[in-house]
C-alpha cells in the first residue's frame, strides 16, 4: 500500500518534471528552430502574417552568403555577391587559433608555477590575473585604437591576436591551474627523485596529467573569442573582420534581407552548435570550473 | 658555491622563468589601461591633435550632468531584471534537470545552445522575430493579448524589456548548468544518511541542500553581474543605446561619447567609473564566497 503510494507519487513528480521541461526548454529552442526556418524559406513564405509553419523549402539563403549567387549589373555583366560570411569565417579561424595558441604557450607554464610554487605573492598574481575579466573591454580598446592607428597596426591580424589574449589567457590559466592542484604532488617527487628535470616532469607527468583541464579550458577560450564583436569592430576593417562583425553588414537600415540575415545567423553558429554537442562534457568541467575551485 | 646549491637556487627561481610569457601578455594588456587613466584626465579627441591636461574636470563634468545618473538607472534596471529572471529560470531548469528523467538526460545535451550562439548573433535572430510586421513572436503571444504589429525594441517603454528578454534567453543555461553541477556535487551518502535519519524534505534543503550549492549561486553571480553590468553587444544591436536614451548604460554610453563624439577623454573616464563599480561589487562577492567555500570545508 505505501509502496504503491509512494510509486504514484514518483509518476507524478516525473511528470511534473518533463512539463517544465517542455516549457522552458521551447522558450530556449524556439528561436534557433525558427531562425533556421526562416533561413530556408522562400520570401512571399516569410513576409506573411499569420507566420507559416509549413512551406517548400529553399537553398538561395546559403547560396546567398556563400556567394554563389550571381547578379547581372546594369552593364550586363554578371558577377558573384561577395561573401563577407567566408572572409569572415577565415578571419575568425585565424585570429582565434593563433590567439589560442599563443595563450596555451603563455599560459600553461605559468598555471604549472602559480599551482606549484612557493611564491608568497602567487594567490596575488592569479587573482590579479582573473580580475582581467572584470575591466570593461574599451577601456582597452580605446588607446589601443589610437596606439594601432599610430604605429599602423590597425587593422592587423597581429593587433586582434593581442587583444583576444584579454579573453583567453585568464580563461586558460585560471582553469588548468585548478587541474594542476590537484594533481598528486608525490607522483612528481617521483620525478625527481629519478632525477628528471622540472622541465620534463611538465612535458612528460604534469601536461598529461591535466589534459582535461587543456581540453575545457581551450574549449571555453575558443568559444568566448569566436562569439566576440566589439575588438573585432573597432581595431579592425572588413577583411580582417571576423564573422560576427560581417554579419552586421546584411543587417541594412532600409531593407533587411531577412532570409540571408537568418542564414548567416545559423551559419556563424554552427560550428560552436556542432562543437558543443560533442564535447559537452567538457564545457560543463569548464563553465563550473570557478564553482569548484578555490 | 657547489653544484648543489646552485642548483637549488635555480630550483626556487624556476616559478618566475615560467611565470614570465603570461606576464609579458598581459603587460602589454595593461600599457593601454594606464593610458586610459591619463586620457579621462585630459580633453583627448578623435579629431584634433591637441591634448590638454585639465585634471578631473571630466569627472566633474559627468557626475554633475544628470548622465551619470542616467546610466545607472538603465545598467542597474537593466542588471536587476536579467539577473532575477535568470537565477529564477536557471534554479527551476537546473532542479528539473537534475531529477534525470529520460527527457531531461535528452534535453540537457542542447541546454548549452544559447550560450554558444554569439551576443550579437543571438540579437539578430531575436531582432527578425520581433519585426513589427510579420513577427512571430506577437503571433505566439496573441492569446496574452499582444497585437500584431506591437513594438518591442522600438518603443521607450518596452525597450528595457525586450532587451532583458533577449539576455535571459542567452544566459538561463549558464545559470542553470552551474546549479545543476552543484546539484551533482551533493555526494550521494548525504543524501541516504537524510532518508535514514527521516528528515523531511524542506529541512533537508534549507540545512544541507542549499549551503552546498551557495558558493556556486555566489560564483555565478559573479560572472553574470560582470556580464550584465558591462553589456554592450545585445544594446548595440537592438537600438544603439535608443530610442532616445533609454537604453545608454555605461559602455555604450562610452562608445557613443567617444567614437561618435570622438571625445575620447570624456569616454575614458566614464569607463573608468565603471571599471571602478565592477571591482567593488565583485571584490566584496569573492571575498564572501571564499568565507563560504572556507565554512564548507
Amino acid at each position: 500500500m505505501n509502496k504503491r503510494k509512494k510509486l504514484g507519487k514518483n509518476v507524478f513528480a516525473n511528470l511534473s518534471t518533463n512539463v517544465i521541461l517542455i516549457l522552458s526548454f521551447s522558450f530556449l529552442l524556439f528561436p534557433v528552430y525558427w531562425i533556421f526556418t526562416m533561413a530556408i524559406k522562400t520570401n512571399p513564405d516569410i513576409l506573411t502574417y499569420p507566420p507559416k509553419f509549413f512551406f517548400q523549402p529553399t537553398i538561395k539563403g546559403f547560396q546567398y552568403i556563400l556567394g554563389l549567387t550571381k547578379v547581372t549589373g546594369a552593364t550586363g555583366v554578371s558577377a558573384g555577391v561577395e561573401s563577407y560570411f567566408l572572409i569572415g569565417i577565415k578571419n575568425s579561424i585565424v585570429v582565434v587559433v593563433s590567439t589560442i595558441l599563443i595563450s596555451l604557450a603563455a599560459g600553461l607554464p605559468a598555471a604549472y608555477a602559480l599551482a606549484r610554487s612557493k611564491l608568497k605573492s602567487k594567490e596575488n598574481i592569479a587573482f590579479t590575473i582573473l580580475s582581467f575579466r572584470f575591466a570593461p573591454p574599451l577601456l582597452v580598446i580605446v588607446p589601443l585604437y589610437l596606439l594601432f592607428s599610430k604605429i599602423g597596426l590597425y587593422n592587423s591580424y597581429f593587433s586582434l591576436i593581442w587583444v583576444y589574449q584579454l579573453i583567453s589567457l585568464p580563461m586558460i590559466l585560471w582553469i588548468v591551474r585548478g587541474y594542476m592542484e590537484d594533481i598528486p604532488i608525490e607522483i612528481e617527487q617521483a620525478g625527481m627523485v629519478d632525477g628528471h628535470s622540472r622541465i620534463w616532469i611538465f612535458f612528460r607527468i604534469v601536461l598529461p596529467l591535466a589534459k582535461g583541464g587543456i581540453a575545457a579550458g581551450t574549449l571555453l577560450a575558443f568559444i568566448y573569442c569566436w562569439n566576440n564583436f566589439l575588438f573585432g569592430m573597432i581595431l579592425a576593417s572588413v577583411n580582417v573582420q571576423p564573422v560576427t562583425v560581417q554579419a552586421m553588414r546584411y543587417l541594412t537600415p532600409d531593407a533587411i534581407m531577412f532570409r540571408e540575415v537568418a542564414a548567416i545567423c545559423i551559419g556563424a553558429a554552427l560550428p560552436l552548435l556542432i562543437l558543443s554537442t560533442f564535447l559537452q562534457g567538457y564545457l560543463i568541467s569548464g563553465l563550473s570550473m570557478g564553482a569548484i575551485r578555490r | 658555491m657547489n653544484d648543489a646549491t646552485l642548483k637549488s637556487r635555480l630550483g626556487e627561481k624556476w616559478p618566475i622563468f615560467a611565470l614570465l610569457p603570461a606576464l609579458l601578455v598581459l603587460i602589454l594588456i595593461l600599457v593601454p589601461f594606464g593610458y586610459s587613466i591619463y586620457f579621462s584626465l585630459t580633453d583627448a579627441s578623435l579629431i584634433s591633435k591637441d591634448v590638454h591636461f585639465i585634471g578631473l574636470s571630466n569627472y566633474l563634468q559627468y557626475f554633475g550632468s544628470g548622465l551619470f545618473w542616467q546610466n545607472v538607472k538603465v545598467t542597474f534596471s537593466y542588471c536587476f531584471l536579467a539577473i532575477f529572471f535568470e537565477f529564477a529560470l536557471g534554479l527551476i531548469i537546473g532542479f528539473a534537470l537534475s531529477h534525470d528523467t529520460w527527457l531531461g538526460k535528452v534535453l540537457q545535451r542542447l541546454l548549452l545552445f544559447p550560450l554558444m550562439i554569439a551576443p550579437i548573433i543571438g540579437t539578430i535572430m531575436w531582432k527578425l522575430m520581433m519585426n513589427p510586421e510579420y513577427s512571430v513572436l506577437n503571433y505566439i503571444l496573441s492569446p496574452f493579448g499582444i497585437p500584431r504589429n506591437f513594438v518591442w525594441a522600438g518603443s521607450s517603454s518596452y525597450a528595457l524589456y525586450s532587451a532583458v528578454l533577449i539576455d535571459v534567453w542567452m544566459f538561463t543555461p549558464f545559470v542553470a548548468i552551474l546549479i545543476l553541477a552543484g546539484l551533482k556535487s551533493i555526494p550521494p551518502r548525504l543524501l541516504e544518511a537524510a532518508n535514514v535519519d527521516g528528515l523531511s524534505n524542506w529541512t533537508f534543503f534549507r540545512k544541507i541542500k542549499l549551503p552546498l550549492l551557495m558558493p556556486y549561486v555566489i560564483i555565478c553571480l559573479v560572472f553574470r553581474l560582470i556580464d550584465s553590468i558591462c553589456q554592450y553587444d545585445i544594446i548595440f544591436v537592438l537600438t544603439r543605446g535608443g530610442p532616445g536614451s533609454t537604453l545608454m548604460n555605461f559602455q555604450v554610453e562610452a562608445y557613443t561619447q567617444a567614437f561618435s563624439y570622438y571625445n575620447i577623454g570624456y569616454g575614458s573616464s566614464i569607463m573608468l567609473v565603471l571599471w571602478l563599480i565592477v571591482y567593488i561589487v565583485c571584490f566584496w562577492l569573492i571575498k564572501y564566497w571564499r568565507v563560504l567555500q572556507e565554512n564548507i570545508r
